[in-house]
């Protein structure tokens, strides 16, 4: 007698599954026939569930309850887990869909249940379900795409609000209002309309004042569908009285009004004076202000007033466009982007006052700001390169070159980028150098090593020219990578540094945060930074140049041989670092968090699940470069 | 059929079956017995839970059954059996007004003694499992004889006095499934339906099975027999 299996059974397993990715993605169908093919295990705490000696692996587990950790088959030490696997998550799957043994031991960490799913019914299943299969074949890819999903949905709403609607009614008003005399015909109206295509007009009385205004709308109800003749005048159809707002209300005030009483223009007025319409269409179209428009703001800036407005807005837009689930790729390309803008029209600034273009200098951008990575709360790191002319004197012109510098530092600071604590400035008379000093100098470093060269080299390598000519910039490269690849033991001592700080994962649970410090992980100190430092020594190794750390990456990859999936995970995982550390300084700002608080520290347990388990992923990538690096240099 | 054979577990049935019943508890009856010397994690153990009118294994009703095997040391949530009776036996007690069963469904109460007998095939021969297994079983019991017209004398393991032997507690008080549920960290949804309470009860015997050998129950019946000994300590 064939036993009908219990329905509720699928259902409720079906249920925890959906909890997590990529079982809340797939179709209920699909999600209720894998739940009625599952078994339930249960493995001991410390028992082994999978070895390279099971031979082919023909399950796939997901974890219930409990957890499971994966470790290097010929582990020698603790250090060697490589992979931790909690409650929702499957494994081993490179194994399952190679059809090979695992390469590492699975164990279970806590006593811990697991649902497991046959290989045939887990083929059926990779067949029919397109999120399934997306998920197994490009796990880190789609858990990035859902995380972002997620971010947008948490943080669109609010952004759009604050982009928008703080701001004065004035900065939305684009462009002069269209008027007509309120005694016009309704003829003479619609043919204004049509010849300048615009939707509304506001009508005037003979003093100047707006008696009413008439848009696209009243056209099909009070013209077209009455039937009434052309010849009227327009103030019998016009809307009278139309509602007004005063230029510094802000937006909120005029988005409020429209949807409490339903209208869809307000005229803007200026002591006295109608200035503009704003309609509905000009509140939406203003999330979508524009990064050009920001660009051109900066440019023009006249006054450090009106450049640290502008660089407000850069953070504020930035911040806007996180929540719209913006990649931190595009993210960071577009503040680095903006913020050159900054330093580059300050520098702008500072030469009216004080032109100092004849030294022919190059202002140069160093570490984060060097390599294009910078997130919201970023300090200045900035240098100056002068040529070496004959006949003049090289002590007087880095005199001039330190007094202008010290006005551009200054600049910045007010536009809110903080002096440099560690005195990394052009205003400092050690970072205002000539290419020949600069040359002797980095030469200096490379042959001696010491700790304060080998830091100082993890600042002043990443550097690109910020005003000025980049032919000095790429002269100093050239020379560095030229003199670097002669010097094994210093890219040795590189490498020694940049395995030091390990990512933290552990082996319980997966994220080793520090309970001295508030049970949090630094996420520039622990897992940035090791991106950063490990593309660095490979770019350098390789000689391949690149200053971001992603083209570095990039560049590295045919040389060394790096296949495009690990290269482009680990840059998936930079990104993914990357995008915590700005939400994360958006969320203080937004606080008006005090400067004791840490703008690079995150508490894993307050993420959601599912970023906590891209970090810990994106962390197994950091450990994954580290290793790397410690395998070339056999540190 | 084999219904002349010597018939060794009570009076064989009286009533008159419909011959696919019969046929099915004639087949049930003929199963060969599991293997008591079978190590515990090997074989197929059958999760019981039941639900009733009352908590009175002598008069209450039995009202659904729900069963999930544990094979070598899994749950296989396809291997897994529910079924809702609508009523013991049409025409015969007061009890049934009492719960104000129509008239349409007497006229169904035909369905049990198909639903047990499925039930009996689900369960084959193997041996039973259930957290406060003697309330299951003498309502499995009564029902089965009465519909069926066999007696129900299987092995059951029950884990409200195994699980005290495997993790031994300080205090006397005996703990209910829910308590060993937390202990365990088990989660189970929809608790209190009788399949979900397998499930719980399911996965309490994974965690049981692999401290079987620390208790000195090596085979299926070492861990039966553990029940008695442990009553018997206690």
């Amino acid at each position: 007698m064939a036993a009908q299996p219990a329905p509720l059974l699928a259902t409720a397993a079906a249920d925890l599954l959906r909890k997590h990715a990529p079982f809340d993605a797939m179709a209920e169908a699909d999600l209720l026939r894998l739940a009625g093919n599952l078994k339930v295990r249960y493995f001991e705490k410390g028992s082994l569930i999978l070895s390279p000696a099971t031979g082919v692996v023909r399950t796939l587990f997901i974890v219930q309850r409990g957890a499971i950790e994966a470790e290097e088959a010929k582990a020698r030490s603790l250090h060697t887990v490589v992979a931790s696997f909690a409650e929702g998550e499957c494994f081993p799957l490179g194994a399952l869909l190679g059809g090979r043994a695992t390469t590492l031991n699975y164990k279970a960490v806590q006593d811990t249940f697991c649902y497991t799913l046959e290989e045939p019914q887990f083929r059926e299943l990779l067949a029919s379900s397109a999120p399934f299969q997306a998920f197994c074949t490009g796990r880190l890819a789609t858990l990035l795409a859902a995380s972002a999903r997620g971010t947008r949905e948490a943080y669109s709403s609010r952004a759009a609000e604050e982009m928008t609607m703080s701001a004065p009614l004035r900065k939305a008003v684009r462009h002069a209002p269209v008027t007509m005399p309120d005694s016009s015909t309704v003829r003479a109206v619609l043919e204004c309309m049509k010849s300048r295509r615009i939707g509304s007009i506001v009508l005037m009385s003979g003093e100047g004042k707006p008696t009413g205004i008439f848009t696209q709308t009243d056209v099909l109800n009070r013209v077209a569908l009455s039937g009434e003749p052309l010849e009227r005048p327009i103030s019998t159809v016009m809307t009278a009285s139309p509602a007004t707002l005063a230029a510094d209300s802000p937006l909120s005030a005029a988005a409020e009004l429209m949807a409490r009483k339903g209208f869809r223009h307000l005229l803007v007025m200026d002591g006295g004076q109608f200035v503009g319409v704003i309609s509905e269409r000009d509140l939406f179209g203003l999330q979508r202000l524009s990064m050009q428009g920001l660009r051109k703001d900066i440019a023009k800036a006249e006054t450090i007033e009106d450049l640290a407005h502008a660089a407000r807005e850069v953070r504020s837009l930035g911040a806007a466009m996180l929540g719209q689930g913006v990649a931190a790729e595009q993210l960071t390309q577009f503040l680095s982007a903006l913020n050159d803008g900054v330093a580059e029209r300050a520098i702008a600034l500072a030469l009216r006052a004080d032109d100092v273009s004849d030294t022919g200098f190059c202002w140069i951008g160093l570490g984060s700001e060097g390599r294009g990575e910078q997130t919201l709360a970023t300090d200045q790191d900035n240098a100056i390169i002068f040529p070496d002319s004959e006949g003049v004197d090289r002590e007087a012109t880095r005199k001039r070159l330190l007094a202008f510098a010290d006005r551009v530092n200054v600049m910045l600071d007010q536009c809110g980028y903080p002096l440099c604590k560690g005195n990394i400035m052009a205003r400092n008379p050690q970072w205002c150098l000539s290419l020949a000093e600069w040359k002797h100098r980095f030469d200096d470093w490379i042959r001696n090593s010491d700790p304060q060269a080998l830091l100082n080299s993890t600042i002043f390598f990443d550097f690109r020219a910020l005003h000025g000519d980049g032919a000095m910039v790429d002269s100093l490269r050239d020379f560095l990578l030229a003199n670097v690849k002669g010097r094994p033991v210093f890219l040795r001592q590189m490498a020694a540094n940049a395995i030091q700080v390990r990512p933290p994962i552990g082996f319980f649970g997966g994220i080793v945060v520090e309970k001295n410090e508030g049970g949090t992980v630094d996420l520039k100190k622990q897992a940035a930074r090791v991106f950063v430092d490990c593309a660095r020594i490979l770019s350098l190794a390789a000689g391949v140049g690149g200053v971001s750390t992603v083209e570095r990456l990039r560049r590295v990859a045919p040389v060394l041989q790096m296949s495009d999936d690990e290269v482009g995970s680990a840059i998936d995982a930079f990104h993914f670092i990357q995008m915590l550390r700005l939400r994360r300084q958006d969320a203080l700002e937004r606080e008006g968090g005090g400067s004791g608080d840490e703008p690079n520290r995150v508490d894993p347990e307050a993420l959601s699940p599912l970023d906590r388990r891209i970090l810990r992923e994106a962390l197994r990538h950091a450990r994954k470069l580290q290793n790397r690096i410690a395998l070339d240099y056999q540190l | 059929m084999g219904i002349g054979r010597l018939w060794p577990f009570g009076p064989r049935p009286s009533r008159a079956l419909d011959p696919p019943v019969a046929a099915a508890l004639s087949r049930w009856l003929d199963l060969p017995e599991y293997n008591a010397r079978r190590p515990v994690r090997e074989g197929r153990w059958v999760v019981v839970d039941v639900e009733s009118s009352g908590l009175d294994p002598l008069r209450d009703r039995l009202i659904a059954i729900g069963a999930l095997a544990v094979v070598d040391g899994a749950i296989d949530l396809a291997d897994s059996f529910e079924v809702v009776l609508r009523q013991a036996e049409a025409s015969s007690t007061p009890n049934i007004e009492v719960h104000g069963i129509g008239g349409t469904e007497q006229r169904e109460g035909e369905e049990s003694p198909s639903a047990l007998v499925d039930f009996l095939a689900f369960i084959g021969k193997d041996p039973l499992v259930a957290f406060h297994a003697p309330f299951d079983e003498a309502m499995l019991q009564r029902a089965i004889s009465a519909t069926l017209g066999v007696a129900f004398k299987r092995p059951w393991l029950d884990l409200a006095d195994v699980a005290p032997l495997a993790w031994p507690i300080a205090s006397h008080k005996p703990r209910g499934l829910d308590a060993w549920l937390v202990e365990r960290d088990i989660q189970i949804a929809h608790r209190h339906r009788a399949i979900a309470d397998c499930l719980a009860t399911a996965q309490l015997l994974l965690c049981i099975q692999p401290e079987a050998s620390r208790l000195g129950a090596h085979t299926a019946k070492d861990l039966l027999g553990l029940v008695g000994k442990g009553r018997w300590l206690a």
